[in-house]
């Protein structure tokens, strides 16, 4: 659990399987939705965060501790001495490193940044998982997005025969 | 809306969320994976929502036609835009707008430089009043375009260089002129101030042969220049990385190396593998159009040829002449543009399109020489492609 500092608004955030998360108002308000909770002023004491389990939520909230802007008195110290350039460097190869989880677990973290509406977590996670299937097969592609194959032989057909070059 | 708690199957919209940052070839296979996603990646609400990147593949869609001026007519005709099938119908816009706006641009430009990512980039010898000799780099799509003054080194070729996001974005035009043991280069930014060609740099070429020349077109494979050069005893393949002004030499030898000497430059034509990582060497024999790859590392890599296109794909009936003449490759397309004269030489031409991932030829048309000075190919940016999908499966 986080622990309170001075001049710093904490708020709570709690998953549907129980776990509660105490987190800098300024952390959670990378959320858009929770943003627009907190003012329209639905969060006084606790925000449920339904459907997001408690592993999901923490590793979000941790996406959200790295990226929030480091202002005011206490947190400008580390990007003072930093360079732009540098930061944005060091958060791509954070990026990098917090993306190396397992298809499921991406999966989650895609519908949580949705739904959460974090969109550099929404970029880093769709563009991840595309990128991991840029080389496949159809067929790889098919059973890795789990869609239902729903043509008919000759409608597959077609479709290969009309973009023949994405086929080839 | 609310997410399941833990799922390994996605909602629709966020397939297509993913889709949206995909390529063309993963965009059109995600599109028959299933008919909701391929009914909603047709959708134009979505479609303008792409950020496609390029694909590690050839997107032959990505060719968008070709600019035609007619320039010894007496009272001088204006540049068209011809689309392969479509060669009586005006030009597309919005080509249209931006040769009816430019009509003189072909007249004093000679095409063309270097062309990538949608941008073209032109030298210019004479000029029209009020701009300078030099260069002109223009999107015929956005209407974007920039003049410039020469650059200061003697250029012997340039290359545009271009980021990810492709576009009118940041882009250098790279002049380059290759001297005994070094290259000498030169770059031009119009995201530099001031607007102006930059310092001349120069890097070690080794091992470099006196007499050695690089060929014009080179490509670009993940950022680094490739250009093939001749000299008297051999060929080589010159990679150089303008960020880290460094170059390295691949020395063609073996049968290939055999094959290369005494070829005319507009013979052979440095081509990518589709993949985007190795460069390919296409050699036109005769009327027979051959590959070479570069197998194994480059150290002790062998060059191995396969052949891409027989000639009697190509002969045509009448007078022509056994040779061919590569004039463009299309690096997204996979395209290569290919001249055959006439037997008189100066008579008339058939052109070509080469299909390198499907390794076909197809003729575009046969031109008299003294009505077409300028003809070229265009590559649009991957921001202007679209999927093309028949409106139906089944009828």
């Amino acid at each position: 659990m986080a622990t309170r500092e001075a001049g710093k608004k904490m708020i709570m955030l709690k998953s549907p399987d129980g776990m509660e998360f105490e987190v800098e108002e300024a952390v959670a308000m990378e959320s858009q939705t929770i943003r627009k909770m907190i003012e329209d002023d639905c969060a006084d004491t606790a925000i449920l965060i339904p459907n997001i389990n408690s592993k999901i939520l923490s590793r979000v909230i941790e996406y959200c501790n790295k990226h929030v802007p480091t202002t005011g008195a206490t947190g400008a110290a580390a990007s003072d001495t930093v360079a732009p350039a540098a930061l944005a460097e060091d958060l791509k190869i954070w990026d990098a490193e917090f993306i190396k989880v397992n298809r499921a677990t991406r999966f989650d973290l895609i519908q949580a940044a949705s739904y959460l509406n974090i969109k550099g977590l929404l970029d880093l996670t769709s563009q991840t998982t595309i990128d991991t299937i840029s080389d496949n097969s159809l067929e790889e592609i098919r059973s890795f997005l789990s869609t239902k194959n729903d043509y008919l032989p000759e409608e597959e057909q077609t479709i290969r025969r009309e973009n023949q070059w994405a086929f080839q | 809306m609310e997410p399941p708690m833990s799922s390994s199957i996605l909602p629709a919209d966020l397939l297509l969320e993913i889709s949206a940052r995909s390529d063309p070839v993963t965009l059109v296979r995600c599109a028959a994976t299933c008919k909701v996603l391929r009914r909603q990646i047709a959708d134009p609400a979505f479609l303008s929502q792409l950020r496609l990147r390029n694909a590690d593949w050839f997107v032959p869609t990505l060719f968008r036609g070709l600019f035609i001026q007619n320039l010894r007519e007496a009272e001088g005709e204006h540049p068209r835009f011809v689309v392969p099938g479509h060669s009586k119908e005006p030009s597309p816009e919005p080509l249209r707008s931006f040769l009816s706006k430019y009509t003189t641009l072909f007249e004093f430009y000679h095409p063309v430089l270097a062309a990538r990512h949608g941008l073209v980039a032109l030298r210019c010898d004479t000029t029209p009043e009020s701009q300078p000799a030099g260069a002109c780099v223009f999107n015929p799509m956005t209407g974007y375009i920039h003049f410039f003054g020469p650059p200061g080194i003697k250029a012997q070729s340039f290359v545009l260089l271009t980021g990810d996001g492709g576009g009118d974005g940041p882009y250098r035009l790279l002049a380059a002129e290759l001297s005994p043991g070094h290259l000498k280069t030169q770059a031009f930014s119009p995201a530099e101030h001031p607007r102006l060609w930059q310092v001349i740099a120069e890097t070690a070429v080794a091992p470099c042969p006196q007499d050695a020349a690089l060929l014009h077109p080179p490509i670009v494979l993940q950022g680094d220049t490739h250009w093939l050069c001749r000299s008297v005893e051999y060929h080589f393949v010159l990679k150089f990385s303008h960020a880290q002004l460094q170059a390295s030499v691949t020395k063609i030898d073996g049968h290939c190396g055999e094959v290369l000497r005494g070829r005319g430059p507009e013979e052979l034509l440095l081509v990518s593998d589709g993949h985007a990582r190795q460069p390919g060497l296409l050699v036109a024999t005769g009327l027979d159009i051959s590959l070479w790859t570069l197998s194994g590392s480059r150290e002790g890599g062998a060059w191995s040829k396969q052949v891409l296109v027989q000639p009697e794909s190509i002969r045509r009936p009448g007078q022509w002449s056994e040779q061919l003449e590569l004039r463009w490759f299309g690096e997204t397309s996979g395209y290569v543009f290919v001249r055959m004269s006439g037997a008189e030489g100066a008579s008339q031409s058939w052109y070509f399109m080469l299909e390198l991932a499907a390794r076909r030829a197809r003729g575009v048309c046969k031109i008299p020489p003294r009505d077409v000075l300028v003809f070229f190919p265009y590559e649009m940016d991957i921001s202007y492609w679209r999927p093309n999908f028949t409106r139906r499966l089944h009828y």
